[in-house]
């Protein structure tokens, strides 16, 4: 039976990691967490920590020179250099705009570099408790994938705490599934309650040995932009900008 | 000051009918407010102190920031109504720079500011009603707001004061006892490895006495830290939490 640990409180000699704190004497937990059977930390409250490789959602919070800040909902910015957006075939954000991107780098004082962006459109934004994240895509996936079966909707997670569910299936009951995992994190069967939940909203069976796995998550489509390739002298913002400044510097 | 009054009976009962090593009734509730990352809320006696934690967010002005650690920042703040005049006002005073700074301090010992470089952790403490020991509750409800902001803690913390009155040494001072006793010693304990983070004296005690005082102030900071154990927990296996539609679903449109 796994149990809540709250800060301050011991939790065995070998369980050394970012999640806990340790003296001559002990080892003990620093944020309310929950203890499995084999000792495992899990927490159950806390700020999002960027990692390298993590998928993330953010709103396009400034245009710069070289690039865009992304606001991921968490105490860090995120730069994403133009260079990354090749794969876009030469689209441009605006402000506002929401993404899903990749984390490529983040140095000691966490300044987060993205790259591998993919725009979002048509759907609407959930915030959850990012420690909460793992617990809503389930064991390879099956739990947001049980969701998007039952509900008709394409759900992308970000590991920052911001999930997109698009609007073109019954939303409102993805968002309630959603927030029912998020509440009851801490619970087990999870995905037996979370099935009886979306059955009984949308009508429909769920085949719960059926339900797809798979161990990459769900990626929107890089979609070809309709934007045309700018041609020399015709390029613009700071495309161009970034001309005049290699004229001015590199002359020679 | 001409009518003191009586502090304690023939039956060593105080003002209020408690024992010289009584606490107040304690209550405490967890994430009492839905946009700060950690709340918490204290009725301590008569006292009613509403603590709200946000952060870590971005660290504004960005001169105040370090790479190297998160910057705890505390502000200490008497509502216009919580008590009559002459026990403190509301504002910015030196009373209330002082609490700001003293209990700002105490959680710069606890919490692991290292693991969030460039960041600022706000603390919000707002006594809505003030009936003496207002920083020792504040003390202990910040705590209880910080972890249920889910910020890495070494230890938790538990406040209690202990003073003298009519010569004797008594736990849990009241505004009333504060005011007329002899000596006022607010204490901030972590829990775990019984360290002290905090010890003011107003008045003064003998060395017996302080042994004294500190044997009962253990003894309550046991008592108080399993109400706050008690009100983290109530967030994971109350009935109501487990009733998972809310109406007030943070979402929005793109």
């Amino acid at each position: 039976m796994p149990k809540i640990v709250m800060p301050g409180q011991e939790v065995g000699q070998e369980q050394k990691n970012a999640l806990t704190y340790s003296d001559e004497k002990g080892v003990y937990a620093t944020v309310i967490s929950l203890q499995t059977e084999d000792g495992k930390i899990i927490p159950l409250e806390g700020p999002y920590q960027p990692a390298i490789d993590d998928y993330v959602i953010g709103k396009i919070s400034e245009v710069k020179f070289g690039g865009y800040d992304v606001d991921l909902n968490s105490p860090y910015k995120a730069f994403l250099p133009v260079d990354k957006l090749n794969n876009l075939n030469n689209k441009t954000f605006s402000l506002g705009e929401v993404i899903i991107a990749k984390i490529v780098n983040v140095n000691e004082v966490r300044d987060i570099e993205l790259g591998d962006p993919r725009p979002l459109e048509g759907g609407i934004l959930v915030k959850v408790s990012p420690v909460k994240i793992p617990r809503i895509i389930g064991k390879k996936n099956s739990m947001v994938n049980m969701i998007s079966f039952a509900t008709n909707c394409k759900i992308y997670i970000g590991k920052n705490g911001l999930i997109f569910v698009s609007s073109s299936g019954d939303y409102l009951a993805a968002i309630k599934a959603i927030k029912m995992i998020e509440k009851q994190a801490h619970f087990s069967g999870l995905t037996q309650k979370v099935a009886e939940f979306l059955e009984k909203e949308t009508n429909k069976k769920i085949p719960l040995d059926q339900i797809q796995q798979s161990s990459t998550p769900a990626l929107p489509a890089k979609k070809e932009s309709q934007n045309q390739k700018f041609e020399h002298g015709q390029k613009r913002g700071f495309q161009k900008g970034f001309n005049n400044f290699k004229k001015r510097h590199f002359r020679r | 000051m001409e009518n003191i009054p009586k502090l304690l009976d023939e039956q060593g009962r105080r003002i209020d009918g408690r024992a010289v090593d009584e606490l107040r009734p304690i209550s405490i509730k967890a994430g009492v407010l839905n946009n700060a990352d950690g709340s918490a809320f204290i009725r301590w006696g008569n006292n009613k102190i509403l603590v709200a934690v946000y952060g870590p967010r971005e660290c504004i002005p960005k001169h105040e920031s370090s790479p190297y650690r998160a910057q705890l920042r505390c502000r200490y703040n008497m509502a216009p109504f919580c008590s009559l005049a002459e026990h403190g006002k509301s504002g910015p005073s030196r009373r209330s720079m002082e609490l700001s700074k003293i209990i700002g301090e105490t959680f710069e010992k606890v919490v692991i500011t290292e693991n969030f470089p460039k960041t600022a952790i706000d603390i919000f403490i707002d006594v809505l009603q003030s009936d003496g020991g207002t920083r020792c509750a504040a003390v202990t409800a910040t705590t209880v707001a910080l972890a249920d902001a889910g910020i890495p803690l070494k230890d938790m913390v538990a406040a209690v004061a202990v003073g003298k009155i009519e010569n004797k040494v008594v736990l849990d001072l009241s505004k009333d006892e504060d005011n007329f006793g002899q000596s006022d010693n607010p204490i901030a304990i972590g829990v775990r490895d019984e360290q002290i983070f905090l010890y003011q004296m107003d008045g003064l005690l003998t060395k017996e006495e302080i042994k004294e005082g500190l044997r009962m102030a253990f003894a309550a900071i046991k008592k108080i830290h399993s109400l706050q154990l008690k009100a983290l927990e109530e967030n994971y296996t109350s009935q109501e939490h487990q009733k998972f539609i809310s109406l007030n679903m943070p979402t929005f449109k793109i």
